[in-house]
């Protein structure tokens, strides 16, 4: 094509060398990006190459050639566009190159890519810029495959075919290519407006339209009815008059036909004489008598029917189409009186609502279940009328009614009636009955049988009688009367008596000693006398044994206290003993429970490790003695060998063990004041020297001792942690005194001053403070003060009738002196004031 | 189709044709392509925001012949 152009104008340029200016142009402009050295470039060539045309041709020719040259121009240029598109067909914007082509009128973007290739190739000198700035591998591959395409400039383009393989490597759909520009603009434009729709239109089609189907339903039915006959429209067999003469001409034939067979068979039976049977069998026995009435419901209840009166019945109304079956008699002036009767009752308008009236008893005198609402049973049911079935001969025997009736009475009679009495008034007067009633019944003496039998005893009677007592012993009377059985239980009460004589001796004996010493023994331990042991199987021995045991403990225990008493009288003055003596008498009960408390607080390896004391022996004693003897029993058990028993309760569960080894025994507390003493001892409680001071002392010396007394500075708190432990649980000083329950104290501190003054609070504290900080207030203040104080006494002194200085009572003497009753106060005879004197 | 222009001011700038309803993932794939640096690498900007690769060009209203920011994360 280029050849061609050049052939064409042979007064321009050869394409090669123009080619090369607008190369070089090119390369200086190769690197620059911006679209003014594009424009330069382009303009450059431009004046180049008209310049060239300027050359070429003389300015003479100009106009002639001026349209020539125009069209030159034009085409000159159009071929540089070209040109100049194959040298930078990749930094140009295609969209912009593929206009330009159009208006040219080239037919497609493509087919010059494709017709570009080849020429591209004719310029080969271009390629080797192409591969200039271009650094990453992939790419390079890329464009090794599609070099003729590419050149660099201010940026990579890649055709749409090339773009569109990359797309398919890289799994995108291809590019829309723009072939469907003007598609693209109508959907464009769609978007920016769409003409309104013809309102007008579209309501003249749419009743269009509507006539249509209209037309077509009209149709439709049309052909619908023409097959269906109206009914204006007669059959056609009967429209004629030929046919109904014919039709009725048939029917009289008929009936003489059937006339006709009539006559044949009734000759027929006469032939054969049957006729005469026939009639006969019709014609019996047509008189109406009693035998017919059977099975007539009469619709009336009996009682309206009297004996020996006559009444007509006739039959009863009926309904053309009722279908009730048997005929009814009915009277007509009964039926009215029903009638009036019911009407009568209508009128009486009684409540519907009855809910305490009476209620209705069936035939049998049963009781007739109410409906709900039976008021409205009539008129749903409606009404029900009594009848009775005349019998055989048209008769109805009433008999059976008639025992109805009476068994229905006498059930009626069985029943009681919750009805009460009506009340009657009470009169003032007792009536003959209550006076019968309130008369005193004579009580009748009984007399004793059995009395009267026992008077008319027989020997017979009594032998057996006593053999019975003797034999049949309830235990009343031994037990009542205190009889004691000789012959089995002689033995058990022995023990018993022999018990009370020894609780008896305790008792006797405490008492003489003062110290009352109870001693309680549980049911368990000891059987009381009074018991019957009649068949109470115990092994007696066994039972005194450990009585006798357990009662020399107890006389052990209280000699031993006796012995303890003496002590503390020893140690306590004469004068006390009273008080003491009280104090001993302390009630020791002995019982299972005490016993097993006592048992409980036990420690465990105190009868074992051999440490024990004396006082804690003699009590354990018994204890001990049992503990022993089972020992001896397991020691046997051990030495036969077989099972052995495990000693359950006898130690209990050791609580402290090392304190009990480690620390000196502690003296028990609770056995008598003895003790309690040396405890007190022992906690340093009490003082050894001063056995004097002690609590418990009598109210007569309190006063003595109260003279000398001082409060010791005991810290209590300073006792060990292990000892107030102990302390809590088995009690120090808990002993109270109760002597000085009435000693209340009404303490009044006063604070005096140095002159004797009593101080207030505040000049109290104040001075405490100064003594305390060693230093008073200042001389200013204790002036002030002094002169406030001196005031106050002033005050005090002061009377009500004169005046601070006295000055009356000094001029009430001077006028006493001077008998005068003045008192010059100035001038040279009388007085100066100087003769006022102060008081002192 | 559309043609955008991606720069970075450093020396690369290419024109890439993609579809309306590309996403900037699929265009950097492309200019990845063109470039040679891997797509993942590519930040692609108007101004200051960052566009995300799930999104469509036409969602963000790039149309032809813009000019995009091209950055290297």
């Amino acid at each position: 094509m280029a050849s061609k152009t050049t052939a064409k104008c042979s007064h321009t340029l050869d394409t090669g060398e123009h080619k090369r200016i607008s190369k070089k142009m090119f390369h200086q402009h190769n690197n620059k990006n911006t679209p003014s050295a594009y424009k330069q470039v382009r303009k450059h060539n431009k004046s180049d190459h008209t310049c060239i045309v300027m050359g070429s041709k003389k300015h003479k020719e100009k106009d002639r050639e001026g349209k020539k040259k125009r069209k030159h121009r034009s085409r000159s240029r159009s071929r540089e566009r070209k040109r100049r598109h194959r040298d930078r067909s990749r930094s140009t914007d295609r969209d912009a190159l593929e206009f330009l082509q159009k208006e040219r009128g080239y037919p497609d973007s493509r087919e010059i890519a494709e017709r570009n290739q080849p020429q591209d190739n004719y310029y080969g000198d271009s390629q080797d810029y192409s591969h200039r700035d271009y650094p990453s591998s992939s790419a390079m591959e890329y464009r090794e495959e599609h070099d003729n395409n590419q050149t660099s400039g201010d940026g990579s383009i890649l055709s749409i075919e090339e773009t569109n393989r990359l797309r398919a490597k890289l799994g995108l759909k291809p590019l829309e290519v723009s072939d469907s520009k003007g598609e693209d603009k109508s959907k464009k434009s769609d978007g920016v407006h769409v003409p309104a729709v013809n309102l007008g239109q579209l309501r003249k089609t749419e009743s269009l339209r509507e006539k249509m189907v209209n037309k077509k339903t009209q149709r439709e039915m049309e052909k619908k009815l023409r097959t269906v006959k109206g009914l204006g429209d007669s059959d056609s067999e009967d429209e004629d008059a030929s046919a109904w003469v014919l039709k009725s001409r048939k029917l009289q034939q008929e009936k003489e036909m059937a006339e006709k067979r009539a006559k044949m068979l009734e000759e027929m039976d006469e032939d054969f004489g049957i006729g005469s049977l026939v009639e006969q069998e019709f014609k019996k026995d047509k008189r109406y008598t009693q035998q017919d009435l059977r099975g007539l419901k009469v619709e009336h209840s009996l009682e309206k029917f009297e004996e020996g009166r006559n009444v007509v019945l006739t039959l009863k109304d009926k309904g053309v189409l009722d279908e009730e079956e048997g005929d009814v008699l009915v009277n007509v002036n009964i039926q009215d009186d029903e009638r009036a009767e019911k009407n009568i009752e209508n009128k009486k308008s009684k409540p519907d609502y009855k809910p305490y009236d009476e209620p209705e008893y069936d035939e049998y005198g049963m009781l007739k279940p109410s409906n709900l609402l039976s008021k409205y049973d009539e008129e749903i049911e409606g009404a029900k009328k009594e009848s009775f079935v005349l019998g055989s001969g048209g008769s109805y025997d009433a008999a059976h009614e008639k025992r109805m009736a009476e068994i229905r009475q006498a059930l009626r009679s069985q029943g009681q009636s919750l009805q009460m009495a009506p009340p009657t008034l009470l009169t003032e007067y007792l009536t003959p009955e209550e006076m019968e009633a309130a008369k005193f019944k004579k009580v009748k003496k009984k007399v004793r049988k059995i009395r009267s039998k026992a008077a008319i005893l027989k020997a017979d009677d009594l032998l057996p009688l006593s053999d019975a007592t003797s034999t049949q012993d309830y235990g009343s009377r031994s037990r009542g009367r205190g009889r004691i059985e000789v012959d089995d239980t002689e033995e058990s009460n022995e023990g018993a008596e022999q018990k009370m004589d020894i609780k008896q001796e305790i008792v006797v004996q405490a008492e003489s000693d003062s110290l009352p010493i109870k001693i309680e023994l549980d049911d368990s331990d000891l059987i009381g006398p009074d018991e019957d042991l009649a068949g109470v199987a115990i092994e007696e021995e066994d039972v005194q044994n450990e009585l006798q045991g357990m009662l020399a403990r107890a006389r052990k225990l209280k000699l031993k206290k006796e012995r303890q008493a003496t002590q503390v009288i020893d140690l306590i003055k004469p004068e006390q003993e009273e008080s003491i003596s009280k104090e001993l008498a302390v009630n020791i009960i002995l019982n299972s429970t005490s016993e097993f408390c006592r048992n409980l607080g036990e420690i465990p390896t105190y009868g074992l490790a051999g440490n024990r004391e004396e006082d804690r022996e003699e009590i354990m004693d018994m204890e001990l003695e049992m503990m022993e003897q089972r020992k001896k029993k397991e020691e046997q058990d051990e030495t036969t060998g077989g099972w052995n028993e495990v000693d359950i309760d006898d130690n209990p569960v050791d609580i402290r063990p090392e304190e009990a080894s480690v620390l000196e025994e502690e003296p028990i507390a609770h056995v008598g004041v003895g003790s309690a003493l040396k405890l007190a001892m022992k906690k340093g409680y009490l003082e050894d020297e001063a056995p004097k001071k002690l609590p418990t002392l009598s109210t007569k010396y309190l006063e003595l001792q109260a003279q000398n007394y001082t409060i010791q500075d005991k810290r209590y708190d300073d006792l060990d942690e292990k000892n107030r432990k102990r302390d809590r649980y088995q009690g120090g000083m808990i002993t109270e005194f109760k002597e000085k329950d009435s000693y209340k104290p009404d303490v009044k501190l006063d604070y005096v001053d140095d002159s004797g003054r009593n101080l207030s609070a505040k000049e109290a504290f104040r001075q405490l403070s100064h003594r305390f900080h060693g230093k008073g207030s200042g001389k200013k203040k204790t002036e002030k003060r002094s002169k406030k104080v001196e005031e106050e006494l002033l005050m005090k002194r002061m009377s009500s009738t004169d005046t601070p200085l006295n000055t009356l009572s000094l001029l009430k003497d001077k006028q006493k002196t001077e008998k005068s009753p003045y008192i010059v106060l100035s001038g040279s005879k009388g007085f100066t004031s100087n003769n006022i004197v102060k008081p002192t | 189709m559309l043609e955008i222009t991606c720069n970075d001011r450093l020396g690369k700038k290419v024109r890439v044709k993609c579809n309306d309803d590309d996403t900037i993932g699929d265009l950097k794939k492309l200019i990845a392509a063109q470039t040679g640096t891997r797509a993942d690498k590519i930040v692609l900007k108007k101004w200051y925001t960052i566009f995300k690769d799930h999104v469509t060009l036409a969602d963000y209203e790039i149309h032809d012949g813009m000019n995009l920011e091209l950055y290297y994360q």
